[in-house]
């Protein structure tokens, strides 16, 4: 389901107040701050306030606990999980063009293309491992939620 | 439109009335004021727009925001986690998130709607579900209980 900038507003200032109860405040992003929609996800970037006087200390994983009693359970992004299904994918389409399977991470047994489902043989060898650079990530915690049914996608970037 | 109350040993403990127009799916609910304290009791009793769960419950009255309390405890096999979406999920599970909402022990109850097409059949469906899943909440976690235990020992 898309989002557009009125939906992400509405968001931001529902859970505003509360997120200051665990020291952070939200920022929009993504493309539904910067086209006025999106049709993959919102991303919400939540900053640290830094003021101790008034509302203490940052407290991350509490806030990470918040809102998954809004949205349910989340899953670090980069992984190849979804909380609503409560296990890995076993398939996931890629249309258009053939895709070997060492191009993706982590391996996925059976690909999708104009071919129909090509199944992939196991153990798998990959002869030509792809090297990924470390990337040291402003972000404390990278998350993914999937809520109503999993039609909806929300990314929530907590700064450090 | 489609009224149901759940009546329990005299009490009406939920009145609820579905209808289905060009908007979607309408709800007004009400209930006695019991129903309400127990689910604010499940969480710390902060109330939080609805619109911070999602976005498919809309107040009639545009000017007005649905709140619904927070929930921390289990509610074994009634769903009330599924705040502002739709009453059934993909895989056929009820939604009795609704009974979190803020202000349905209120003399005038709580209305919203649902937007989207709701097929006639599905809202007799519907109402029948409720009628049997909000009969059985009330009587899993409501209806008053009481069990005296004694035990006793004769001496040897």
């Amino acid at each position: 389901m898309s989002w557009n900038l009125n939906d992400g507003l509405e968001l931001v200032r529902a859970i505003q107040p509360h997120c200051k109860n665990y020291g952070y405040h939200i920022a929009l992003g993504g493309g539904v701050l910067n086209a006025g929609e999106s049709e993959h996800d919102l991303d919400l970037y939540m900053l640290p306030l830094n003021n101790e006087k008034k509302y203490g200390p940052s407290r991350p994983d509490d806030l990470v606990v918040f809102l998954e009693t809004l949205w349910g359970k989340s899953a670090d992004i980069g992984t190849n999980y979804r909380p609503d299904d409560d296990q890995p994918f076993e398939e996931m389409p890629f249309r258009g063009r053939a895709v070997y399977g060492w191009e993706v991470a982590p391996p996925i047994r059976a690909l999708v293309n104009e071919e129909g489902v090509v199944p992939l043989g196991n153990p798998w060898i990959n002869p030509h491992p792809k090297v990924f650079k470390k990337v040291n990530s402003t972000y404390l915690r990278s998350l993914k939620f999937f809520r109503n049914d999993g039609t909806e996608r929300i990314d929530v970037f907590i700064a450090n | 439109m489609t009224d149901l109350e759940v009546v329990k040993s005299g009490t009406t403990w939920l009145e609820l009335s579905i209808g289905r127009n060009a908007r979607g799916l309408t709800v007004h609910a009400k209930c006695v004021p019991e129903l309400e304290t127990f689910v604010k009791s499940l969480g710390s009793g902060q109330a939080m727009p609805a619109s911070a769960y999602g976005r498919d419950w809309l107040p009639i009255d545009p000017y007005t925001s649905l709140q619904v309390y927070d929930l921390a405890k289990p509610t074994g096999n009634f769903r009330l986690t599924k705040v502002s979406e739709p009453f059934m999920s993909r895989e056929g599970v009820l939604n009795l998130a609704f009974l979190r909402l803020v202000g349905l022990s209120s003399p005038e109850g709580v209305k919203f709607v649902i937007p989207g097409p709701a097929p006639k059949s599905f809202v007799t469906d519907l109402s029948a579900d409720l009628l049997k899943n909000c009969r059985d909440f009330i009587r899993e976690f409501l209806v008053p209980v009481h069990i005296n235990l004694r035990i006793s020992s004769q001496p040897v």
